[in-house]
């Protein structure tokens, strides 16, 4: 495997001077309506085999009756029907659906760190990181953290709701948060008493 | 996955979502006497005697041959364009051209920040992220502690892929992730 150097004597530029590469963007999440859209290109293809699956029993290949012939004249003169009710309304669920997916754009769920280069942390691990602090505070048997781009949510379970213990969790996070996260999320802090 | 690609998804799926809706709408109207005129059986005409024609079967064979056609190209469109193509920097020199897989280039780099105690493990990938080439790295400290001198060792090795791969052009980004066994806590999400 190739190894890129640490060495700085065999380094012909200063490590002090080593200009910073290009900054990639955020990272963002697979858009739905990529998924959506694979969906419909292998829903394309499959339409395609059952016409070339047509031909081929109209040329003699293979037995069997005309899907897409058979199709046409299910259609050709079709009444309403009860069960066209719920068809319909999951047609429209289903429309609407899609079109709210086509419309929606990526989705970043990660905050930027602060460092000289583009560093990246997602809300789950800000959330773990937020646990971790939480878990220094003296008193605290469990912790659970939840996290959003503006707020961390922080529940903890301690042996006594003492008012300052939500304090010192809520000072512990931000200690540990923000010499990490550049937006500074705000802390919410929820306690309750239990055992482990 | 190009920006076109991605464009097209959303024309098509947008298209569809609307057709559902519209036929989906028709459907519970056809019997609710809310709109005149609606007819009471579907008639094709003439257009059902086209299934008798002789051109008919090979008008589906060249149907289906595109459908096909289209179907797996749209596919593939989906695939990332640099897990297809490889993501590389070329450099000229006098003794002739130069090609750099940047993918070796990242490997290297997540196996120089994983010989760090504060890296719990790393990986890298070249990747085209929305017309860039990029060199992205993922990496999991060992636990909230060991954060900070993370993104130190990240930022030195940012600055030594920029000297290795001496490109502007080319990107760098890190994703930091917490140790899921460097916390405390059973229950964190």
């Amino acid at each position: 495997m190739t190894s890129l150097s640490k060495d700085s004597a065999a380094d012909p530029h200063d490590p002090v001077d080593k200009a910073l590469p290009r900054a990639g963007r955020a990272p963002v999440g697979t858009a739905s309506a990529a998924v959506a859209g694979g969906v419909a290109a292998v829903a394309l293809t499959v339409l395609g085999a059952i016409a070339l699956r047509d031909t081929a029993v109209v040329v003699g290949w293979i037995q069997g009756s005309l899907w897409i012939d058979a199709t046409v004249e299910w259609i050709d003169g079709l009444s309403f029907q009860t069960w066209m009710i719920p068809a319909g309304t999951a047609a429209v669920v289903i429309g609407l659906i899609l079109v709210i997916v086509a419309l929606t754009p990526r989705r970043t769920r990660v905050l930027a760190v602060r460092a000289t280069s583009s560093v990246w942390m997602s809300t789950d691990d800000l959330a773990r990181l937020a646990t971790a602090a939480a878990h220094t505070v003296a008193g605290v048997l469990d912790v659970r953290s939840d996290a959003t781009g503006r707020k961390i949510t922080v529940t903890a379970q301690v042996t006594d709701t003492d008012g300052a213990v939500a304090g010192e969790i809520e000072r512990a996070v931000r200690r540990c948060v923000h010499p990490v996260i550049v937006s500074d999320p705000a802390v919410h802090v929820r306690i309750h008493t239990g055992r482990r | 996955m190009t920006r076109l690609a991605m464009a097209f998804d959303r024309f098509i799926i947008a298209i569809f979502g609307v057709l559902l809706i519209v036929i989906g709408f028709g459907a519970l109207m056809w019997n609710a006497d809310l709109i005149a005129g609606m007819p009471e059986y579907i008639t094709l005409g003439d257009s059902a005697a086209m299934l008798d024609a002789s051109w008919w079967p090979w008008a589906v064979a060249a149907a289906g041959i595109a459908c096909v056609l289209l179907g797996l190209r749209w596919l593939v469109a989906h695939i990332p364009a640099g897990a297809r193509r490889g993501v590389h920097t070329t450099a000229h020199t006098d003794l002739g051209t130069v090609e750099l897989d940047l993918q070796n280039v990242a490997e290297a780099a997540a196996h120089n920040l994983a010989d760090n105690a504060s890296t719990y493990s790393s990986n890298g990938r070249a990747v085209l992220d929305r017309g860039v080439r990029t060199i992205e790295l993922e990496v999991t400290a060992q636990s909230a502690d060991d954060v900070s001198t993370v993104i130190e060792n990240i930022d030195e090795t940012a600055r030594d892929i920029a000297v290795a791969v001496d490109d502007a052009t080319v990107a760098v980004r890190t994703i930091v992730h917490m140790s899921k066994e460097g916390q405390r806590s059973r229950t964190v999400r």
